[in-house]
């Protein structure tokens, strides 16, 4: 049972993860505009920051190791799954093109 | 004339093995008294003769065996051989000797035309693999290499693999020439003895072009279309195209490409006369009763005079073709296709392609289509693959009931899951984002332009995939556009919400809530559209100009008058915003208004003309939304504990404020990324125009027939326009072909007919999809292009193939829109709500079912066009 919890931990920590990802993206995101969307900008990165570490503290000593790792591990796994994923993807169907007669 | 060369006059039908299918059919007909210019035949035993004399035989050692490589590099040694080797003496006499005679005949230097003509007919299929040469304008002293070149086609690497595939040995195959004098033609044209799209052997079909006939065989311009019944030989159908090209009767001294613009007093002009069009048919039917079936019928008229270049028979391309021998089932990917009434051509088809994921996604024969196989996989549901095909092309079909498969749903959610983790974040960024977060794409799409060293491909990566982890949300307008399809799951919530609590609120109160988003690009730039036809309108100078004349003149009448600077800059103005845009946008083949902006002027006179008012328009939607609303709020007063805590509206409110959001984000990621497309675009011409000026390619707009390999083998060298010239002929031949023809809805399975509600008056009522509710009655007018036929009157019923942002003003006008193709979520169907007008999409052949003139009812709510009968012209 205990694993299983675990893992559910970890799965929030990766679901939670995604939304604070793309807090930190505002920044990239709303650059051009910074002068007018700073508060919206700030009030994301605050709100899924102070979200994650309450949901580290609820979770108690047990499970928070398992959840900081899902957050933790989330970033790589976007890098690799999405980014180089997607030109992997790219490159195979040129290849497939390349190989059409 | 010598035993190897023969007068046309000299050879039957049965002489195919001597002067090949060509010769003997051109021979045939001129025994029977067709008016075939005069020529002569250079026999397939000359062509032995040749191969003899330089010895090929012994080249031709273990051709079979070679790797493709090997055999591209024998190819090119073997045709390299023949360019370079002189005829045996005799045989070059007796061409040289024909020629002289033929001068004799018609008197002066004649120019010919040099055809290769195949002597086997089991080497008919090999047209295809670049065995027809044709070689126009050939001048006496080029003769001998002209006949060479023809010799040549039969060593191409495609020919070679042809037949060896087909085991036909290369040691037995010859090849005739046919030598004719080129017919200087003023109007050209094909005729079809029965309807080459439809099989009707009731209609005889013809095109017609200004000049030689290759731009029309060849695909290179559109042509008039005629339609005249077999019986009587009356008009049935005409449609009188803009012919922007023509190949010209004469080169001018130093002319590099056939192509010329013709001149702009004819482009719209008819080529034929009706007498003209019945001498054609008349020649044409002599022509089928002559060889015992349809004919395809090539013609020309010169000073005069009616000749007839080949005839043939027709070949009936049925949609039943496409996707022969394809495994699986297919259905055709709506939200892409209905932009379309063609397929895509070649390049952009590849383009298409790498943004896309085959297998689960391919083009096929143009059009994108979607395998069933895969998307079932991915779907938790127990579904036919008639259940699944019927729900993909159309929403408004889906089964009765779900039947969920216990042992697919652990697998969905584990995907669904993953799905999240992997397009969450771009969910997530895209949230609430500002609506101009987009417009730095414009900057990016600016820099790829001028960055000289980016090709085509680089420029897609850069513009279209995730060139860098760090690169704003706003850049990576594919994806923006992929997310902004939660639109449809917040129209839909919008839609169950409003019809519990107000049952019987208007039936078009969804999208009327969600009409008047600010910021849409595309309306904005129908605004300046506007705001164009004001300062027109202002200004008597510009608006004479502008109604008087033709919009692909006026642009240049307008510079060159004074008064009309304030409009010229207002018009830079706005095609330095929406320049990129066009008809049929996302086909990178389609020129753009930045560089033919008559489509603009069009647009504008349009308003001038029909004195629309969109202001009040749009005020008068704005006010009816507000009254809705109000509607909506006393309705929902009435309700339990809405008075005190407004919850339910507060519920409508956010709901339909986030449908304005990513429907507004639908349309402006669609503007950018057509605008990423137009510098592909720009990218590929520039490349075009290079090889033109090296010779190797020939004409504009050949080089997006080709594909990006062979494109890449143009731009290094390795081909030539000899290596290309058969292959971008065919595929313009097909292209045409498959224009003429709406893209079967499956593949690989069939489809039970659409199911109909019995109507007293069905056979009076074509059944579409709904994409705009309400109903209208009115006049319909039938436009195909909206650059050419603009005027459509206030009121009457818009009749389309397809629409796009070209028509939007269009709608401003139009009581009701008929559109054939499309769905719920085409531009049709979203400027019709928006508008507030009914629209009836998905129905096949509208434009030709329905006639201008015709009074039609609309009804939007069932997606249902009824003919009102004996009150046609009547308002």
């Amino acid at each position: 049972m205990t694993i299983f919890l675990k893992i559910l931990a970890f799965l929030l920590g990766l679901t939670v993860a995604v939304q604070l990802v793309a807090a930190l993206f505002g920044i990239v995101d709303l650059r051009y505009a910074l002068a007018r969307a700073w508060p919206r900008l700030v009030r994301g990165i605050l709100i899924w920051s102070a979200a994650t570490v309450l949901l580290a503290w609820l979770l108690g000593p047990g499970y928070r190791l398992s959840f900081l790792l899902g957050v933790v591990l989330y970033l790589p796994f976007y890098y690799v799954c999405v980014y180089l994923g997607g030109k992997l993807f790219f490159r195979r169907n040129l290849n497939l093109l390349e190989r059409e007669k | 004339m010598g035993g190897e060369v023969l007068t046309l006059g000299q050879v039957r039908r049965g002489d195919v093995a001597v002067a090949g299918g060509k010769g003997a059919n051109l021979g045939e007909m001129v025994a029977a008294g067709f008016p075939i210019p005069p020529g002569f035949v250079v026999s397939a035993g000359a062509c032995a003769a040749f191969f003899r004399h330089i010895e090929l035989a012994e080249r031709l050692e273990g051709l079979s065996e070679l790797t493709d490589e090997a055999v591209k590099r024998r190819c090119d040694e073997i045709r390299r051989m023949i360019y370079q080797a002189e005829p045996p003496g005799p045989l070059a006499d007796d061409i040289m000797s024909a020629h002289a005679d033929l001068t004799r005949e018609m008197g002066g230097e004649p120019v010919y035309a040099v055809r290769s003509s195949a002597t086997a007919e089991d080497l008919g299929e090999a047209s295809f693999a670049g065995q027809h040469e044709t070689y126009y304008y050939v001048t006496p002293d080029k003769l001998l290499d002209m006949v060479k070149r023809c010799w040549a086609s039969l060593w191409s690497p495609e020919a070679v693999s042809y037949r060896r595939t087909q085991g036909i040995d290369h040691a037995e195959v010859f090849m005739a020439v046919v030598v004719q004098e080129m017919i200087r033609s003023e109007v050209s044209g094909v005729t079809f003895t029965v309807n080459p799209v439809s099989g009707d052997s009731g209609e005889i079909v013809t095109e017609s072009s200004w000049g030689m006939g290759a731009a029309i065989v060849d695909g290179r311009v559109t042509p008039d279309h005629w339609v005249v019944t077999r019986e009587g030989l009356s008009l049935k159908e005409k449609r009188i195209a803009e012919k922007k090209y023509l190949v010209p009767a004469r080169l001018e001294e130093g002319q590099k490409t056939r192509l010329l613009e013709t001149p702009l007093d004819l482009r719209k002009k008819e080529t034929l006369t009706l007498e003209q069009l019945r001498l054609v048919s008349q020649w044409a039917l002599k022509a089928e009763e002559h060889f015992g079936g349809p004919q395809d019928v090539e013609w020309a008229m010169a000073q005069g005079r009616f000749y007839l270049l080949q005839s043939r028979p027709v070949t009936i391309m049925g949609r039943e073709e496409i996707g022969r021998g394809l495994e699986g089932a297919y259905v055709i990917f709506k939200p892409i296709v209905e932009n379309f009434t063609e397929p895509l051509t070649p390049l952009t088809a590849e383009a298409f392609q790498v943004a896309f994921s085959p297998p689960l996604m391919r083009i096929i024969k143009g059009w994108l289509y979607v395998s069933l196989r895969h998307i079932r996989a991915m779907l938790p549901f127990k579904l036919t693959d008639e259940e699944l095909a019927q729900m993909l092309y159309s929403f408004d079909n889906q089964p009765e009931r779900f039947r969920v498969s216990p042992a697919k749903l652990p697998f969905f959610l584990i995907g669904l899951y993953l799905f999240y983790l992997t397009m969450g974040v771009f969910s997530a960024r895209t949230w609430n984002i500002p609506g101009d977060f987009m417009d730095g794409f414009r900057r990016l799409a600016r820099e790829v332009d001028e960055d000289d060293s980016l090709g085509p491909v680089e420029a897609m990566t850069k513009l279209f995939l995730w060139s860098r982890f760090f690169q704003p949300v706003g850049h990576q307008v594919m994806l923006v556009n992929f997310t902004s399809l939660r639109y449809f799951i917040w129209m839909g919530l919008l839609q169950k919400f409003l019809r519990a609590w107000t049952p019987d609120i208007r039936s078009d109160a969804e999208s009327l809530l969600c009409s008047g988003a600010e910021g849409v690009l595309s309306a904005e730039m129908g605004r300046g559209i506007w705001s164009l036809a004001k300062t027109a309108g202002k200004n008597p100078r510009v608006r004479e100009i502008l109604e008087a004349n033709k919009p692909e003149n006026a642009l240049a009448l307008l510079k060159a008058v004074p008064e009309a600077q304030e409009f010229v800059f207002e018009l830079d103005r706005f095609l330095e915003k929406n320049g990129h845009r066009g008809l049929k946008e996302l086909e990178m083949a389609s020129p753009r208004w930045a560089e033919s902006p008559a489509p603009v002027l069009g647009m504008v006179r349009n308003y001038l003309l029909v004195e629309a008012d969109p202001e009040g328009h749009e005020k008068a939607v704005n006010q009816a939304r507000r009254d809705l609303e109000a509607e909506i709020k006393t309705r929902l007063e009435k309700l339990p504990l809405e008075k005190p805590f407004r919850l339910r509206w507060r519920v409508v409110k956010f709901i339909a404020r986030q449908s304005k959001h990513f429907s507004r984000m639908r349309e402006n990621s669609r503007f950018y990324h057509t605008l990423g497309f137009y510098i592909i675009r720009r990218k590929v011409l520039r490349i075009e125009a290079e090889l033109m000026a090296q010779g190797r390619l020939k004409c504009k707009g050949d080089v997006f027939y080709l594909k990006k390999k062979e494109l890449d083998r143009l731009q290094s060298g390795e081909l030539g326009w000899l290596d290309v010239e058969d292959v971008i002929r065919e595929r313009r031949m097909e292209y045409i072909r498959l224009s003429k023809m709406s893209p079967p809805k499956v593949l690989g399975l069939k489809l039970p007919v659409k199911k109909s509600e019995p109507a007293e008056d069905e056979g009076e009522t074509l059944r579409g999809q709904s994409a705009s509710p309400g109903a209208y009655q009115g006049l319909a007018h039938v436009i195909l292009d909206p650059s050419t036929d603009i005027e459509l009157k206030p009121g009457e019923i818009l009749v389309a193939p397809y629409t796009d942002p070209a028509w939007t003003p269009l709608f401003l006008t139009a009581g009701a829109a008929v559109v054939e193709i499309g769905s719920y979520l085409s531009h049709a169907g979203t400027v019709a709500r928006e508008f507030g007008m009914p629209c009836v999409v998905d129905l096949p052949d509208c434009t030709k079912l329905i006639h201008t003139g015709d009074r039609i009812s609309v009804d939007g709510d069932h997606g249902l066009v009824r003919f009102i009968r004996g009150q046609e012209g009547e308002l």
